[in-house]
């Protein structure tokens, strides 16, 4: 045990010293980070530290990171009127601006499913849809994909599911990226060679629905829509899962299928999407422009405000009119200016090159595959990564 | 002749005395004592020291060998280790046993010493019963006589089976293991008897859906008799009335799809049916079993029944957790308004709709015959959407609303516990020592009875404390099951191979396998270096007073029955036993002389004496 005095930035805002003691050994999380358990000595909170890895794809773990801290943060401040839902993994703080950053996370609850999945009962089988469906909604009531839905990155304890490793998360709004990874877990739309359109609240439903399969079957995975018939779920669910399976144009959001469930969406709506991101994202432009007066804003620098536009009062559109800079050189997280209680959405404004359009694979190095079948779903073969 | 043993361990020197003296007295003593293994306290030999003077001088022993057991409290720096009678080179030789239980030891400088649990029988039982075959005392003697200086040494065993006997042990319980874990082909389907039994419902005649069904049914044999009235067998216009046949056949059909439409609407739940949903199926005419009032014993339950009988009949775990996964599909409620649209399927609506508004028989119709009539106004149909209203009603009441054998959730923690067990099993099996296989089967095919009682108990053990959540099931499950199977090897160490756990099944046969007549582990403990590591039978801080700089000397004995096998393998010397079964090796680790004269600078001990 290392014993160390960490200072942070809380989830829901303000400064916090506290003394730790961290576990030496570190273990991986999503594809270019390392964990490690750490307890906070005064008031023995359990967490997990993320950080990048080192070596050559320590930029990739800074933008990971990035992921992590800004999904956590929305979720922080999306569920600060009620409580926070434990279907999403909870970021406690995170020191985002050191030389070697990071984000304290709360432990996740239960096991992976790939774990957990052999222990459930027919009665947790039952439960699960609805409380993945539930997290699901949280990140899409803050504007979040998650892009790697599986049986890593969901856990379970028993009663309640629980969505963690938000380091491939992106906005609604950018234009998708390629997802690497079994094509049982990727639909169509983001695979490698035909992945296309902007990234929306449909874009996790896939992934989710086959996740619900797993667990009912014990690890096995939907190879063909008439498996689900056999599969002893029922009626109801079974036809909001062949509407998940379907092309994305009729595939549900989680909101819909929890309705579909005879569930309601449980985050709250009316999260800010709009004039404070437009103002956080001015902040920062303007921060950098001071900083970097010469350069460019990247191409995709406010794709992002598509969604936030939709969802907000209308205001005039940003992006046309953001002045070209440079993308955001060296792997630090790019909090440049950092965030306000006062501008609760300050960090979606703050953070023009967070989302990367990198291509991204579900599942991490050094985690066995979750697949256990080499036929692709519903006859597609699935190594096309 | 023969090796007599004299106990006199916790005997005062009084009682010691009279001892020797009936043991020497031919009238009270044996015939031959040429051959006489003595066996004290090492803290009793000076106290007892006279008494091996009367041995030596009883013209009775030709050879003495003394085993001295425990510590020499008294010894001290610069003392003669033993007394005058046992010391020297004509005293007998002294096998020093510092700990019965003693330890596992490699005679080098600085060599680690390991601990070792009780074992029965222990280490000086099993010396004294090697030196009771006269062949090894011979031996053994012969080399105090000419290879140990001092005459006093530290034995150390290596004994084919008995070192090894655990790791055997767990050898061919991982085989056992491997047996019922290993997925194989072989039924997967459900358990049959948990399936929901559409003999255990039946319909009262007298009741609303029998009667609605009869009432289509002799509307249909309504027609067929007015029929067979007419001697041309073709209905006539007027009197035959046979539009009412079709209308009450209509009308019943319809009262017969409406009362199946409400049941399985009131009567919609995937739980235990309320008593208002019992009454309203009663009052329909249908027939259940009634409820059973009390939960069965965990042991008692069909559903654990079914496991262990699939157990005990070859059944590999991981096909039994398939059995159940089928089973509880099988088993499932989607409550009954699920069936509804198979209602409409059978019997749409408009079926009996169209029965009920016909009005007249259309001549060509009449004409040509009851069948005509029937099919053309659809009363086949009607009937035929009756039959299959009531077995839809009847599948449905035997898998929705007959008590269940078991539910899906039970199973589930079956399947769960199941997982647990074998989690340990697999964690067991991977750390057992690797052993030829082929030498184990046996063993292991014996074990497996014993083994598949384990699993049971487990499992026993979980039904009748159900966790509230799964991974605390098989977390439990395995717990249990590391424990068990700790607890079985524990047992084994300590009595062996035959030692039979609490769960083991009564009737269980014998242990068929002996690892003495096992070649194999005789040849391998017959080369075994002398310095190796091996039961050396003394206690942990006697290895200080130990010689390790020469080579032990060691006596290598096995029975005669594998000569053949094990000649020109084995070294020339090995002494071949037609008695009893033991086979292995001796070693004979001199004490430093400093120790055992007492004297800081060695001397060298005098040869003996030519006989």
């Amino acid at each position: 045990m290392i014993t160390e005095t960490l200072k942070f930035r809380l989830a829901d805002g303000g400064e916090a010293e506290e003394e730790a003691e961290l576990e030496e050994t570190e273990f991986p999380t999503g594809e270019f980070l390392m964990a490690r358990n750490a307890v906070l000595t005064d008031g023995e909170r359990k967490l997990r530290q993320h950080r990048a890895v080192s070596g050559p794809d320590r930029e990739h773990g800074y933008e990971q990171l990035d992921n992590e801290i800004l999904v956590g943060r929305r979720l922080a401040r999306a569920a600060r009127r009620g409580g926070y839902p434990p279907e999403v993994a909870r970021l406690h703080g995170d020191d985002a601006d050191s030389a070697d950053p990071y984000a304290l996370f709360e432990r996740y609850r239960g096991k992976p499913l790939y774990e957990a999945s052999q222990a459930m009962t027919t009665a947790e089988q039952e439960e699960f849809p609805v409380s993945l469906l539930r997290g699901l909604c949280w990140l899409a009531a803050v504007g979040i994909a998650h892009r790697g839905i599986g049986p890593y990155t969901v856990w379970w304890d028993g009663s309640c599911a629980q969505i963690v490793d938000f380091s491939r998360c992106t906005v609604f709004g950018v234009m998708r990226a390629p997802l690497r990874g079994s094509a049982a877990w990727v639909p169509e739309e983001q695979r490698p060679g035909a992945a296309k359109g902007r990234v929306g609240s449909r874009d996790d439903i896939w992934a989710a629905a086959q996740l619900i399969f797993y667990a009912h079957s014990q690890g096995h995975e939907c190879d063909e829509p008439d498996q689900l018939a056999g599969s002893g779920l029922d009626r109801l669910l079974i036809d909001a899962l062949i509407r998940a399976f379907g092309p994305l144009a009729t595939r549900p959001t989680a909101a819909e299928l929890l309705t579909q469930l005879g569930r309601s969406d449980p985050a709250p709506g009316g999260f800010n999407r709009g004039a404070s991101l437009l103002g956080g994202r001015g902040v920062f432009r303007e921060a950098r422009s001071l900083k970097r007066p010469e350069a460019p804003v990247p191409p995709d620098f406010n794709e992002d405000l598509d969604w936030a536009l939709t969802a907000a009062r209308p205001a005039p559109p940003p992006a046309a009119a953001a002045p070209p800079l440079e993308p955001v050189s060296g792997g630090l997280p790019v909090l440049a200016v950092p965030p306000t209680d006062e501008s609760p959405d300050a960090d979606d404004g703050q953070t023009g090159s967070t989302w990367t359009g990198q291509q991204s694979s579900q599942a991490a190095p050094g985690q066995p595959e979750a697949s256990r079948k080499r036929k692709g779903l519903f006859g597609r073969r699935r190594d096309n990564g | 002749m023969a090796v007599e043993i004299l106990w006199l361990t916790g005997r005062s020197y009084a009682e010691a005395m009279e001892e020797a003296e009936r043991l020497i007295d031919l009238r009270t003593g044996p015939a031959d004592l040429s051959k006489l293994l003595v066996v004290d306290h090492a803290s009793l030999l000076a106290e007892h020291a006279a008494v091996f003077g009367r041995l030596a001088t009883g013209r009775r022993v030709d050879h003495l060998l003394c085993v001295a057991v425990g510590p020499f409290p008294d010894h001290a720096r610069g003392l003669q280790l033993l007394p005058g009678t046992l010391a020297g080179t004509h005293g007998p030789g002294v096998l020093w046993v510092g700990d019965p239980n003693g330890i596992d030891w490699r005679v080098a400088p600085g060599a680690k010493v390991v601990g070792r649990k009780h074992s029965d029988p222990d280490g000086l039982a099993q010396l004294v019963a090697l030196l009771h075959v006269e062949a090894v005392f011979d031996e053994v003697y012969d080399t105090f006589e000419h290879r140990v200086r001092y005459r006093v040494a530290s034995p150390g065993l290596r004994l084919a089976g008995a070192d090894d006997e655990t790791a055997t042990f767990k050898a061919a319980l991982a085989l056992a293991i491997e047996r019922i874990t290993v997925p194989r082909s072989g039924d997967d389907g459900p358990f049959r008897s948990l399936l929901p039994d559409q003999g255990r419902v039946s319909l009262a005649a007298d009741g609303p859906l029998a009667s609605y069904r009869a009432g289509v049914a002799d509307a249909a044999a309504a027609v067929d008799a007015k029929a067979a009235r007419q001697p041309s067998r073709l209905l006539r216009r007027g009197d035959d009335g046979i539009d009412e046949d079709v209308r009450a056949a209509g009308v019943a059909l319809g009262q017969l799809r409406e009362l199946i439409i409400r049941l399985f609407q009131a009567a919609d739940t995937a739980k235990k049916l309320d008593d208002q949903q019992r009454e309203a199926l009663r009052d329909a005419g249908l027939q259940l079993p009634p409820t059973a009032q009390a939960e069965p014993e965990p042991g008692g339950s069909p559903g654990f029944r079914a496991i262990i009988d699939a157990l005990d009949d070859g059944d590999a775990l991981p096909l039994i957790q398939r059995r159940l996964t089928v089973t509880s599909k099988e088993i499932k409620r989607y409550g009954s308004a699920a069936y509804l649209p198979q209602v409409d399927t059978g019997c749409p609506a408009s079926l009996p709709g169209s029965l009920v508004t016909v009005t007249e028989v259309p001549a060509s119709i009449r004409r040509a015959g009851s069948a005509a009539v029937r099919q053309a106004l659809r009363l086949d149909a009607a009937d035929s959407a009756a039959s299959g209203l009531l077995a839809l009603v009847v599948a449905v009441a035997a898998r929705e609303w007959v008590p269940a054998a078991a539910e899906p959730d039970e199973l589930g923690r079956g399947r769960i516990a199941i997982a647990g067990i074998q989690q340990a099993l697999a964690q067991y099996a991977a750390a057992a020592p690797r052993v030829h296989a082929a030498r184990l089967v046996r063993l292991s095919e014996s074990l497996l009875p014993v083994l598949r009682a384990l699993v049971r108990q487990v499992l026993l053990d979980a039904y009748g404390a159900p966790a509230k959540v799964g991974q605390e099931t098989m977390d439990d499950a395995r717990k249990r099951t590391e424990v068990q199977l700790t607890a079985w090897t524990d047992l084994v160490q300590i009595h062996g191979l035959a030692a039979r756990p609490k769960f083991a099944p009564p009737g269980i046969g014998e242990v068929t396998y002996t690892v003495e007549s096992d070649v194999a582990a005789i040849r391998d403990a017959l080369v075994t270096d002398p310095r190796a590591a091996m039961w050396q039978l003394c206690g942990q801080d006697d290895v200080t007073v130990l010689d390790v700089g020469p080579e032990p000397p060691t006596v290598r004995f096995a029975p005669r029955q594998n000569e053949r096998d094990l000649v020109g393998v084995v070294a020339r010397d090995t002494v071949w036993i037609s008695v009893g079964s033991h086979a292995g090796l001796v070693r004979l680790v001199s004490l430093h002389p400093e120790v055992v004269t007492g004297s800081p600078l060695p001397q060298e001990p005098s040869s003996p004496e030519p006989e």
